[in-house]
């Protein structure tokens, strides 16, 4: 793996959070609560609109994270790429109609025997505010066996 | 004092595998064509790593009075974990003061008689108050 890369940060993408996007996402991870399914049931338990799920990040990332993917100055085999770690911390919830930006900055890449570590963190902003959102620490692991 | 709760979540057909690749844009195949999954040294398909962080997020939301009160969740991937495999999930408090609680979490199946880690080093941070 090329070491250089530590520090090194890619383009903002911008992602406006959709109403039906929540809904589907919340589907499919089994979520019930009705905060995350419909505006109403959100304001009625005092939210200012329909929330996100807490691993939602995850649609952002999966749009921003193909900047790496594309960087072959980093010397990762993506074929073999398993998820080691990840870590989501939030500042405020997610909301519907949120106007995000994602920008992921390599924090660290080592090599451990036949394995290749990847750290990367990706800092979300309110794009209207600038304020911070929420923040994804995540750990591939390019190998030959193990892990998910 | 600690306390530790333990809760099965159940297992995640194939169906919930694509379902979850669309809605999250994950569309790596190990997910979805068991032959690409035997390539990589799996026995079938296996569960999207952030599908299984999702199901214990949503289980630790669904305890809170507040499920945005669940602030950070820190998880680390073990070992895989295939379709319609129950998962055993298991928080126990490490600190617990006025506003913030501290869970530690981890996540195992049951495979060949064998108990089988597939989340561990998982930390959950849980704060009241408004936001």
């Amino acid at each position: 793996v090329n070491t250089d890369a530590v520090g090194k940060t890619y383009s903002a993408t911008v992602y406006e959070v959709g109403r039906q996007k929540v809904v589907e996402f919340a589907g499919a991870i089994g979520e019930t609560n009705a905060i995350y399914l419909d505006r109403a049931s959100a304001l009625a338990a005092g939210y200012p609109e329909q929330v996100a799920p807490f691993t939602f990040p995850t649609v952002i990332m999966n749009i921003s994270d193909q900047q790496l993917i594309a960087d072959h100055t980093l010397g990762i085999d993506w074929e073999r790429v398993v998820d080691g770690e990840e870590e989501i911390s939030y500042e405020r919830p997610i909301y519907v109609n949120d106007v995000l930006r994602a920008t992921p900055t390599i924090v660290d890449m080592r090599s451990k025997g036949p394995l290749d570590f990847l750290t990367f963190r990706t800092d979300v902003v309110d794009a209207t505010s600038e304020d911070a959102v929420c923040s994804v620490l995540a750990t591939l692991i390019a190998r030959d066996g193990g892990g998910a | 004092v600690s306390t530790e709760r333990t809760t099965v979540v159940e297992g995640i057909d194939r169906e919930g595998l694509v379902r979850y690749a669309g809605a999250s844009g994950d569309y790596n195949r190990i997910h979805w064509d068991p032959d690409a999954a035997r390539e990589a040294g799996f026995a079938t398909v296996i569960v999207q790593g952030m599908l299984t962080m999702s199901r214990v997020a949503v289980l630790l939301g669904a305890q809170l009075d507040r499920p945005t009160d669940l602030r950070s969740l820190r998880v680390r991937f073990r070992r895989e974990l295939y379709p319609g495999e129950p998962l055993r999930v298991r928080a126990t408090t490490l600190e617990s003061q006025p506003d913030v609680l501290e869970l530690s979490v981890s996540a195992e199946v049951i495979r060949d008689d064998e108990v089988v880690p597939v989340l561990t080093d998982g930390l959950a941070r849980i704060g009241a108050g408004d936001r």
